[in-house]
């Protein structure tokens, strides 16, 4: 009789061990993907900021007639050239470019073959890769495309 | 005998104790993460709707002598003037109490709240005209959980008596 109970218990130690096991398997699982719904929802976040200063940025382009350096914007950027670099960190605080998580460039072009339109990109990376980027041109006469 | 078996016991419960914590810890770290997403998605939709709602409003008016700004209440205040059939109205988009509006108001009516449209909460909605020729008009939204959120808009129209 205190056999066949040792057995028992023995065989439930065993049952709760395997459950807990696959638990654990799936808990990691589980973890993974939160973790990783928490990293795209910070870089959702982030990507609609940027999107909207970038918008920004293209309508300053577009109202001062191909310059933006009447826009307040350009306090927080690092111009190099007819390149503008605004460096962000994870939580879109303005940092230095080397501890840059995200860039959002602005490099004016100058005016298409026609003489008629300046045209500037805006691309916007995370680290080395290219999240986004478009081309915003202004007509000399004011209209834009 | 008696002694090993309640070590079994033991040893099965505080497995099961572990298990059960461990279960707990994960559906609250899920919870929190659904809390998280939901609370981004609300605030991203509260970001941008409203705002849009105004930046297209002004895109579909954008033309000579239509988008101007004044108060109401203290509170700035987007006009657009239209005529159709000779009739002139205005549209007033404002923010008041929490609540951002929209009315269509004679040119020389007063809006008011009570006559106007609901169109969702807002904290509060601040434009400036900017640039030269007040080309650029900047709108500030504040949304109700208090975070600004900047547009700006060049206006195709500025320069040509479109903004004022």
């Amino acid at each position: 009789m205190t056999l066949r109970k040792t057995s028992l218990s023995r065989a439930f130690f065993l049952e709760l061990v395997l459950v807990f096991v696959i638990f654990a398997v799936c808990s990691i699982i589980c973890l993974q993907v939160f973790a990783a719904s928490e990293q795209e929802r910070i870089r959702s976040l982030a990507m609609t900021e940027l999107g909207i200063t970038s918008q920004r940025i293209a309508e300053a382009f577009k109202a001062d007639g191909g310059d933006i350096n009447g826009s307040d914007l350009v306090d927080s950027a690092e111009r190099v050239g007819s390149l503008y670099v605004w460096s962000y960190d994870k939580d879109l605080n303005v940092v230095e470019r080397e501890e840059a998580y995200f860039t959002l460039t602005f490099e004016a072009a100058g005016s298409d073959k026609t003489n008629r339109v300046e045209v500037a990109t805006i691309t916007l990376s995370e680290g080395s890769s290219e999240l986004f980027s478009y081309d915003v041109g202004v007509s000399m006469s004011g209209a834009v495309r | 005998m008696q002694r090993k078996y309640s070590l079994d016991v033991v040893v099965v419960v505080l497995l099961f104790g572990i298990y059960a914590i461990c279960a707990v810890l994960l559906c609250m770290i899920g919870a929190n993460v659904y809390h998280n997403t939901a609370d981004s998605m609300a605030r991203n939709y509260d970001n941008r709707t409203g705002a849009l709602y105004v930046v297209e409003k002004i895109r579909q008016n954008d033309s000579a002598g239509v988008i101007a700004t004044d108060s109401v209440e203290g509170s700035d205040a987007l006009v657009i003037t239209e005529k159709k059939s000779g009739q002139g109205y205005r549209i007033w988009l404002f923010v008041k109490d929490g609540t951002l509006y929209e009315g269509f108001f004679a040119p020389d009516t007063e809006p008011d709240p009570a006559l106007c449209e609901e169109i969702m909460p807002m904290q509060s909605l601040t434009i400036t005209m900017t640039g030269s020729r007040d080309k650029v008009i900047d709108l500030a939204f504040t949304t109700t959980d208090g975070k600004t959120q900047d547009f700006s808009l060049s206006l195709r129209s500025a320069g040509s008596g479109g903004a004022r």
